[in-house]
């Protein structure tokens, strides 16, 4: 007779994430529930007989170990964390904003895995002056016929295409920023660094002290895997706007049979946690029967509204 | 009616069932009760916590024919209130078998549409705090909810991203598309 099925579960928590109540929550459910694995940190199995199926069950932490559940045969994946604009999933032990240079040579808000769009719109003083980042800006020397971006910021571009770089421009026009607003580009950041020194902006937020930026991400860190795993839960705030796309052309290219389940808004529900007791009552999360059930214990919870997406 | 609300008040006490779709007596009784749904909508204004999450996922597995009588619930209540029952109408929609969005969105139309001059602010309960904090009114919520029938590749955050201007000229433009139908 063959055995049980044995399944990999692994949850990968991004950067701040880890530190919150909900992972903690996540743990003690583990602790509570299955069995930890003797001298393995942070992993854990549980049977359902009744499926004949056996998990075993990871909490990871790092990019590598993401990069490495994304193409663990059949596993069921599940990012926790942060979007980053679209920048990809981050981790790293902090919840500082912005993290000391001596403790993190490499600011982990920046260290991101790459899984999105070419090019993505930011906030100048939100996003990379807060987070003390420095991404490298989209050169817009010349727009690609086949620029894989969202239609907000093809909108930008086209629309600021040869137009005059005036401080006082109306509407999008690609400016210098330390030519409109010095004090925000001569600005130190918590790293020492002037991030926003040579950056350039498209456009003001109106009543706000912000600017966007166009920031180079492109699909890096996801092409060099071939998503071996079943299932992969973007458990972050509009994970189908910043990456589904590069996943399914992902998927296409590598003949993958990964399902994803992506959430349409911000969420900040603790779905994971949901996902992984629906798990252990034996429910299957492929499928559309199967995804059924997931889909609504997950979607009436302030969840981003979660899809499943093949 | 009292028969129903017992019916109703029993299904959701049976911590039996996760899933009410399992339950002959919720799909014999409920799934396809319009009756049902009123009781429902007004058990979950009343309810918090634990017995809330219950009824809004009772609610989430009706039949999409009776989203509808769901889209009622528009008429009165808050504006997270109207969040709520955005969230559950979405619920209902992702579940929907045949994926014809557009003949879902003609049945609701018309309560949606009510609510683009809606400017309310919305502050959804979040367990956690969440990265980008885009504000959103109940006019945005029913136009993200529109879009999304009909254009399933429309991102949403393209739209929250711009500002209330931009926005509302978005809402008008799309709502003198749909208007125009409704007078048909």
């Amino acid at each position: 007779m063959a055995g049980p099925r044995k399944v990999n579960v692994i949850v990968a928590i991004g950067i701040e994430i880890r530190r919150w109540s909900y992972t903690s929550e996540l743990i003690d459910f583990l602790n509570t529930n299955a069995t930890v694995i003797r001298d393995k940190i942070n992993q854990w199995t549980y049977s359902v007989p009744r499926k004949n199926l056996y998990y075993i069950v990871s909490i990871v932490y790092s990019f590598d170990e993401f990069r490495t559940a994304l193409d663990t045969e059949n596993a069921y994946v599940i990012y926790d964390g942060h979007s980053r604009w679209g920048q990809g999933p981050a981790f790293g032990d902090t919840s500082l904003h912005c993290p000391s240079p001596v403790l993190y040579p490499t600011n982990p808000w920046q260290d991101t895995f790459k899984m999105g769009w070419d090019t993505i719109r930011v906030p100048c003083i939100e996003e990379i002056f807060d987070h003390c980042t420095d991404p490298e800006e989209y050169p817009h020397t010349r727009i690609p016929a086949r620029l894989f971006a969202k239609k907000n910021v093809k909108r930008m571009l086209n629309k600021s295409k040869g137009r005059s770089q005036r401080c006082n421009q109306r509407g999008y026009a690609k400016r210098l920023l330390r030519n409109c607003y010095p004090q925000f580009a001569q600005k130190l950041n918590g790293r020492g660094v002037k991030p926003l020194l040579n950056r350039h902006y498209w456009i003001k937020k109106r009543n706000e002290e912000d600017f966007y930026t166009l920031i180079q991400v492109g699909q890096r860190d996801l092409d060099s895997v071939s998503l071996k795993c079943r299932v992969l839960f973007m458990n972050s705030c509009s994970s189908k706007g910043h990456f589904y796309y590069a996943l399914k052309r992902q998927k296409r290219r590598k003949k993958s049979k990964c399902n994803f389940y992506m959430t349409r808004y911000s969420c900040g529900a603790a779905t994971t946690l949901i996902f992984i007791k629906l798990l252990f009552k034996g429910y299957r999360p492929t499928g559309r029967n199967g995804s059924r059930r997931f889909l609504r214990a997950m979607g009436v919870r302030n969840s981003g509204v979660v899809q499943y997406l093949k | 009616m009292d028969e129903l609300q017992l019916i109703i008040s029993n299904l959701l006490q049976d911590q039996n069932i996760d899933d009410f779709e399992d339950s002959l007596l919720f799909k014999e009784q409920v799934m396809q009760n319009p009756d049902a749904i009123r009781i429902l909508l007004q058990l979950l204004r009343k309810s918090t916590g634990e017995s809330h999450e219950r009824i809004a996922l009772m609610i989430a597995s009706v039949a999409p024919a009776m989203l509808p009588e769901v889209a009622r619930g528009f008429e009165v209540g808050d504006s997270n209130w109207h969040h709520r029952l955005m969230e559950i109408i979405w619920t209902i929609v992702n579940l929907e078998k045949s994926r014809d969005w557009q003949t879902i969105f003609d049945t609701i139309k018309s309560p949606l549409s009510k609510l683009f001059t809606d400017t309310r602010s919305i502050e959804p309960e979040y367990e956690n705090p969440i990265e980008i904090e885009h504000t959103l009114r109940v006019c945005d919520d029913a136009y993200l909810l529109c879009k999304g029938l009909l254009e399933p590749e429309f991102i949403p955050s393209d739209f929250l991203d711009l500002e209330f201007q931009e926005r509302d000229f978005d809402i008008r433009t799309f709502r003198s598309q749909i208007d125009g139908d409704l007078l048909v």
